[in-house]
């Protein structure tokens, strides 16, 4: 009954998180009836994407070369934030809470889903860190038992003289997602980080 | 019955009344396509409901659909699937099971859907995200045939009345046993990677923390437990037999990490001796290929007059003790949640002896305490308890 051409957009746009099937199919009638002019811009929209690509410097998402935040004159270029995910770092952002740099790994340690340390972005975080600029390091990976040994592997690594290691302060509940977190909650996590060893 | 993604409301149903109802347990319960049970809708009454009818003709299908929305499980397999009615070559897409239910003063509502690629739950109309979410909603306890395997079976038995009961009184203990188990895992794949001492680090501090905390509540919680079934066995066998109950926190005897923890230690003096433990036990453990020791080994040790229960008990003690086990795990919910759980029945009492079944019916008796019991023969059940409601189960079809 409905085109194969039109329901071939209902089956991707049915793929985006929290998009039931009856939305999808909305989204594809409305741009239907939009005429040629939407769909054009959209198509145009989604090329387009082809020109990000993830920053060389921290793992999030840049358009020709190093990202915003990290072509940006950042106010504290001592700090660094660890987030596993790209979104993580849009939703630190919208604390406003925090003005250093970021470093995103690409997931979280799980040897039993094959990723290993090797898997991660570690190899230019060590090297950022080798540099000697950062004198913190905030490891705010997600609240559960992957995102906390994650965290403890990385600081296992890294330490060294001169380096503070901070994890993310209680808040965020067990198991909850930093990307859904409010941003009042993010900037209490963040005010309460505490040394990873020692306390 | 409505698809799985549906909420279909019982009529009456709706946020309870305080004082409408002093009645503790199940109202009314519901199948479809449940195993033997094509279609069920049953009023329960408090106190004793008895349900009869030959073998294979779908009573124990009752109580396992209990069982499902109390715990998110069967108490007969782990296989969900074989809970999907079936007629010839035909299999039904969906087993469902709902029960509306009082406890604490409210009434609710809990479904559970049963397909072949998984199984959902819902609490008052609204989808649960994990089966942890269900358990201690509505606490139960089971009394099965095989119960003996309490005290004669693999410790897996015994762990997982532990399990169960701790999962319904401590929300805490429940998470803290959950996370832990998500770090077991993940080091028993770095056993089998041969990972770096790197990783191994990052993830025994994971266990290390979370048995930390569990560990303790688990201590706690056999304490309890120990001191009712105690108590059962004297009442039961007219103080003849003693019996310990105890924690094996499964490490073998020689490691410090008992005592420590028999000792009440906190959980931040047993997360470091822990880490310590399982990291110089890992040469060993990746010989074996898993992890040796930890709480996923622990155990309840019985022994009955300072014998070891699980070899030198006889059938009669054996028996004795695993009632007990039973009684104490009832008692214990009752005395931590305020409120007596269901009680599930499956064809136990007329295994019992006098001595024995006169303690267990005084029990079922008690005022405020819901029973499902099932039987091939009512008459013998009838003359020694009353029954307050009686269902005939045949061929997949419950009347009462
Ligand atoms: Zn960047």
């Amino acid at each position: 009954m409905i085109p194969a051409a039109v329901e071939a957009l209902i089956a991707q746009f049915a793929r985006f998180p929290g998009v039931g099937r009856r939305s999808a199919e909305r989204m594809a009638f409305d741009l239907l009836a939009g005429g040629a002019d939407r769909a054009d811009t959209l198509r145009l929209a989604v090329e387009r994407l082809s020109d990000v690509s993830l920053c060389p410097e921290c793992g999030f998402f840049a358009e020709q070369g190093r990202c915003l935040i990290c072509s940006q004159g950042r106010q504290d270029r001592h700090q660094l934030l660890v987030v596993e995910r790209p979104m993580d770092v849009i939703a630190f952002e919208k604390t406003a809470g925090f003005r250093g740099l970021y470093h995103v790994l690409g997931g979280h340690l799980s040897p039993l889903k094959g990723i290993t340390p090797d898997k991660l972005r570690l190899i230019s975080l060590y090297a950022r860190l080798d540099r000697g600029d950062i004198t913190e390091l905030i490891l705010a990976t997600s609240p559960s038992v992957e995102g906390d040994a994650t965290s403890l592997y990385i600081a296992g690594q890294v330490e060294r003289e001169g380096l503070n290691i901070t994890r993310l302060g209680r808040g965020v509940p067990m198991g909850g997602s930093l990307e859904f977190s409010d941003a009042g909650t993010l900037r209490l996590a963040l005010e309460g980080r505490r040394g990873l060893h020692g306390s | 019955m409505a698809s799985p993604g549906q909420s279909r409301q019982l009529p009456g149903t709706g946020p309870g009344i305080l004082g409408e109802s002093t009645a503790v347990g199940i109202e009314r319960l519901g199948l479809r396509d449940f195993r033997l049970v094509r279609t069920a809708d049953v009023d329960l009454a408090p106190g004793a409901n008895l349900f009869v009818g030959e073998n294979a003709q779908g009573k124990t299908t009752v109580l396992e659909a209990v069982s499902y929305l109390a715990r998110g499980r069967s108490f007969r397999t782990a296989r969900d699937r074989e809970c999907l009615a079936s007629a010839g070559d035909e299999v039904a897409p969906v087993a469902s099971a709902e029960a509306r239910f009082q406890r604490h003063g409210s009434r609710r509502l809990v479904r559970a859907a049963i397909t072949p690629s998984g199984k959902t739950f819902w609490l008052d109309g609204k989808a649960l995200k994990t089966v942890g979410e269900l358990w201690g909603v509505l606490p139960i306890v089971t009394f099965l045939p095989d119960d003996l395997e309490l005290v004669r079976g693999a410790p897996a038995e015994r762990r997982l009345l532990l399990d169960a009961l701790l999962a319904q009184v401590d929300p805490t203990g429940l998470a803290a046993m959950q996370s832990f188990n998500a770090a077991l895992k993940q080091r028993n794949a770095l056993i089998r990677d041969r990972a770096s001492a790197a990783q191994f680090d990052a993830w025994e501090a994971q266990m290390a923390h979370w048995a930390a905390r569990l560990l303790p509540r688990r201590q706690r919680l056999i304490e309890r437990l120990g001191a009712c079934v105690e108590q059962h066995v004297q009442v039961l066998s007219r103080g003849a037999e003693r019996v310990a109950v105890t924690h094996d926190t499964g490490w073998p005897a020689a490691s410090p990490i008992p005592a420590l923890v028999t000792d009440g230690a906190k959980a931040s003096a047993l997360e470091e001796p822990l880490a310590r433990a399982w990291r110089e036990a890992r040469d060993a453990d990746q010989d074996r290929l898993f992890t040796r020791h930890g709480p996923h080994r622990g155990d309840l040790s019985l022994r009955i007059n300072n014998r070891d229960a699980r070899v030198y008990a006889s059938q009669g003690q054996a028996r004795t003790l695993a009632l007990a086990l039973r009684l104490g795990e009832r008692e214990l919910l009752e005395q931590i949640t305020g409120e007596p759980p269901v009680l599930l029945l499956d064809d136990v009492l007329g295994e019992l002896d006098r001595q024995r079944s006169e303690h267990f019916i005084r029990l079922l008796s008690r005022d405020g305490v819901q029973s499902l019991l099932t039987a091939t023969d009512a008459a013998p059940l009838e003359a020694e308890l009353p029954i307050a409601a009686r269902f005939t189960v045949t061929g997949g079809t419950v009347r009462r």
